[in-house]
């Protein structure tokens, strides 16, 4: 099982609305064991070494790269996939991050 | 009638506003929206903060806009409030953090009970700022009545 992590100020609205549409993308690729949550800022330095991908909507911190840095965690912009502006490519950095990890594995 | 319409009001659209600043924009919405009882007093210093330390300005395809929001808790019942500018106001990029300039500002208001719905909302308004047609009209309108009844057919 893949977890991908998504981390917005609040958790409610713009990182909820990432995860939506990273589900959307998966179902309609027909991805499955991905598990796609969001959390808040606040709570994402303890529970970020639980997943595998890292989505951001606000610049990681020093302590969040950090930890990305030491688990090998890759983070991916998430102002992209909240946009979709960039068409085909808007999930290109994701797609990446996973493949790396499928061939780590 | 779709979905998102009773999260539309047209008494929450507002054109033409002129501020100073980002503060004191954020400062006479959250006014309105508090005199309407949308938002809790604590509301506006939310808002500020959680802007400072996340911004929430996005040049989309086709527009520069800024979606302000703040925690549920500050938030009585769920709204969304569109916000034309008359002058450009300076803001941050979401994510990168860049400079921005926009006039045109889509306050969400956010609770945990209408979550789901707001969210589709918000996807739905993203692929919308991704169509230029639907852009291009939006910037020509200019009255509340207009930008409601333009909504409501979009959505």
């Amino acid at each position: 099982m893949m977890k991908i992590v998504v981390a917005c100020g609040s958790g409610v609205a713009t990182s909820e609305t990432v995860v939506a549409s990273i589900k959307t993308f998966l179902e309609q690729h027909k991805v499955t064991g991905v598990e796609v949550e969001a959390t808040d800022f606040k709570q994402l330095a303890n529970v970020l070494h639980n997943y595998d991908i890292y989505v951001w909507l606000a610049k990681p911190t020093p302590e969040i790269q950090e930890i990305c840095n030491n688990e090998g965690i890759p983070d991916v912009n998430g102002v992209d996939i909240l946009t979709g502006a960039k068409g085909d490519k808007t999930f290109l950095n994701l797609v990446q991050a996973m493949l790396s990890l499928k061939h780590a594995s | 009638m779709s979905e998102f319409d009773k999260l539309f009001d047209e008494n929450l659209i507002f054109v033409d506003v002129e501020a100073a600043d980002r503060q004191n924009l954020f400062e006479k919405v959250a006014k309105l929206l508090f005199d309407q009882g949308y938002v809790k007093a604590s509301y506006l210093k939310a808002l500020n903060k959680r802007e400072d330390e996340f911004p929430t300005g996005i040049l989309t395809e086709n527009l520069a806009i800024a979606l302000p929001h703040a925690n549920p808790e500050n938030v009585n019942k769920p709204f969304i409030a569109i916000v034309k500018c008359k002058n450009l106001i300076h803001v941050e990029q979401m994510g990168i953090g860049e400079d921005e300039e926009t006039k045109n500002f889509f306050f969400l208001g956010i609770v945990k009970e209408t979550q789901d719905l707001q969210v589709k909302l918000l996807q739905r308004f993203m692929q919308l700022m991704n169509d230029e047609s639907f852009v291009n009209e939006y910037k020509k309108l200019n009255s509340s009545t207009d930008i409601y009844e333009y909504f409501l057919k979009k959505f």
